[in-house]
């Protein structure tokens, strides 16, 4: 319980005074998720895409954050020292993880609701399917918040400018290269290929409960692969996380 | 009956292999004040990071509170509360967020939490700029917030690593009445520090290292008594030479410092001194000199 707990204080922590301070960083949040891609959404694919980059925008914007936060939250504790402090009180390395990815989701949540709000506008989702939706984009922040953390783990010693340019590239590519805010179909015979990413997977889930994409093999191999990927992830990351160095 | 903190031949080699800690054996009792001083790179950080559950030592043993810091970090871990050397706090935080989160996170309820950052606070002098954020407060009011941060916990060992580098003297004396203050609540105090003043006003005992080495420890009157000299002399322009069978003479450009082993010698060098036209000032030898003397330095 006191794991739980010590995570959401540390969620505020990273989050609160940050929001409260600097609320500019939502604003480019939302430019970076919403506003620039779906622009070019709606240039290249017309107002008919519209609906399906805003599932992209609604999906992406927890779990890029939560990549991105996973490097530099790190690499900034280091550089302050606050890792220091959390290591030496009664912490254990999971919470601090956990808050860490939580602050991601709090920081985002002004996107996430914007971008809901925009899709029940746009009558896609009844309430059950809404909140399935949600369950899904939860999916796959958890699954990313994992990744996140091993990834930066075993980039621990590196400088960190390397871990924050791979974190960011691997960012950046799962958000905007894979099909997240366009469909799956758009890769035809490779369409498959979408169930490997977890925010793409998300994204296949989402665009299916909102009636954009046919419930198909796709649906379920994506919602199978995120929830494996989930706990295997995880599992991995717990079993890694620890505090003392050698 | 434990101590607060019981050092055994604790080593620590880096995987580059620097050997930081060659076999310090020390201990701190309930309710005092240990300060470690030494030079750059003499491994006192690297002791404050074993003892805090960071760090691995490569050999010996350390316990905090009666427990182990390798095999049991999780009980000592409630105990004990750290001030990490060059610590930043982020700059969107207030002094008041940095310290209410940093105690919730010890277990304290928010109404508690809030009113022992409050406290805290008001002992660093902080609480008119509690609620700004510290991209607009100077290092040494962010510095005070780091510390605050410490005196809010409950931990019975406070390890604090350089806390007051950087920090006006006015401040600083109000952070050794602080630590005073926690120290005679029955809390044990490991403060590192190069500042020799800080060592000899605020420790009820001091540890001096050196190479990874601990050289002396004691109270600050036996680490004191350590050296021969008891006196010194400072002598102002150049022409101290012909005292060099007085004692050891130090050179510092165009000042000499002169440790007097008889300290009765004093009026005769400073009249010497006053015949020759140079100013002398007599005072007792101080932290800072032992320090010297201790580490073999050489000024010139």
């Amino acid at each position: 319980m006191k794991t739980f707990s010590d995570a959401w204080t540390i969620a505020k922590m990273k989050s609160v005074p940050d929001m409260k301070r600097n609320p500019l960083t939502i604003a480019i949040l939302l430019l970076l998720t919403g506003g620039m891609p779906l622009t070019f959404v709606y240039m290249f694919g017309g107002v008919g895409s519209l609906s399906g980059g805003l599932v992209g925008a609604f999906v992406s914007s927890a779990p890029a954050l939560a990549l991105f936060a996973s490097a530099q939250d790190i690499n900034f504790d280091n550089y302050t020292k606050l890792r220091q402090i959390f290591v030496s009180k009664p912490i254990r390395p999971v919470a601090y993880v956990l808050g860490t990815s939580l602050s991601s989701l709090i920081y985002s949540a002004p996107g996430i609701v914007l971008f809901g709000l925009l899709l029940l506008q746009r009558g896609l989702f009844t309430p059950t399917t809404a909140l399935l939706a949600a369950g899904a984009m939860l999916l796959g922040w958890v699954v990313v918040s994992s990744m996140g953390f091993i990834l930066s783990g075993y980039l621990i010693n590196a400088s960190p400018y390397s871990m924050n340019a791979i974190i960011n590239i691997f960012a950046f590519g799962m958000a905007y290269l894979t099909p997240v805010y366009y469909p799956a179909s758009s890769l035809g015979a490779f369409s498959w290929l979408s169930v490997l990413t977890p925010i793409s997977a998300a994204a296949n889930i989402v665009r299916t409960l909102g009636g954009l994409a046919p419930m198909d093999g796709l649906t379920f191999l994506s919602l199978a692969i995120l929830v494996v990927e989930g706990l295997l992830f995880t599992l991995v990351f717990v079993a890694r996380s620890r505090w003392r160095e050698d | 009956m434990h101590e607060a903190l019981e050092v055994e031949a604790l080593s620590k080699v880096y995987k580059s292999g620097t050997q930081a800690l060659k076999g310090v054996t020390l201990k701190a009792e309930k309710g005092q004040l240990l300060t470690v001083i030494g030079r750059n790179g003499a491994g006192k950080t690297t002791m404050v990071r074993i003892l805090t559950t960071q760090l691995e030592p490569t050999s010996g043993t350390a316990r905090i509170m009666g427990y182990d810091v390798v095999n049991e970090p999780e009980k000592v871990r409630p105990h004990i509360a750290l001030v990490p050397q060059e610590a930043q706090t982020n700059q969107s935080m207030s002094p008041w967020d940095y310290v209410f989160y940093l105690t919730k996170l010890e277990g304290f309820s928010s109404a508690e939490a809030k009113s022992r950052a409050v406290d805290a606070l008001g002992q660093v002098d902080l609480t008119s700029l509690a609620h700004k954020p510290c991209f607009a407060l100077s290092g040494g009011e962010r510095r005070r917030a780091i510390v605050a941060a410490a005196i809010a916990s409950k931990a019975e060992v406070l390890f604090l690593d350089e806390p007051t580098t950087g920090l006006d003297p006015i401040i600083r004396r109000q952070i050794w009445a602080s630590l005073r203050k926690m120290v005679e609540k029955g809390r044990t105090i490991v403060l590192t520090t190069h500042l020799m003043e800080e060592a000899e006003m605020v420790s009820d005992k001091i540890a001096v290292v050196d190479h990874g080495t601990l050289v002396a420890s004691g109270t600050p009157s036996q680490i004191k008594g350590t050296v021969r000299a008891k006196a010194r002399v400072v002598i102002k322009g150049n022409g101290g030479d012909g005292f060099s069978s007085y004692g050891e003479l130090v050179k510092l450009g165009d000042r000499e410092i002169l440790y007097l082993d008889r300290p009765e010698t004093a009026n005769e060098i400073v009249s010497a001194s006053l015949a020759k036209g140079l100013s002398a000032e007599v005072s007792p030898v101080t932290m800072e000199d032992v320090f010297y003397k201790l580490l073999g330095g050489q000024a010139e």
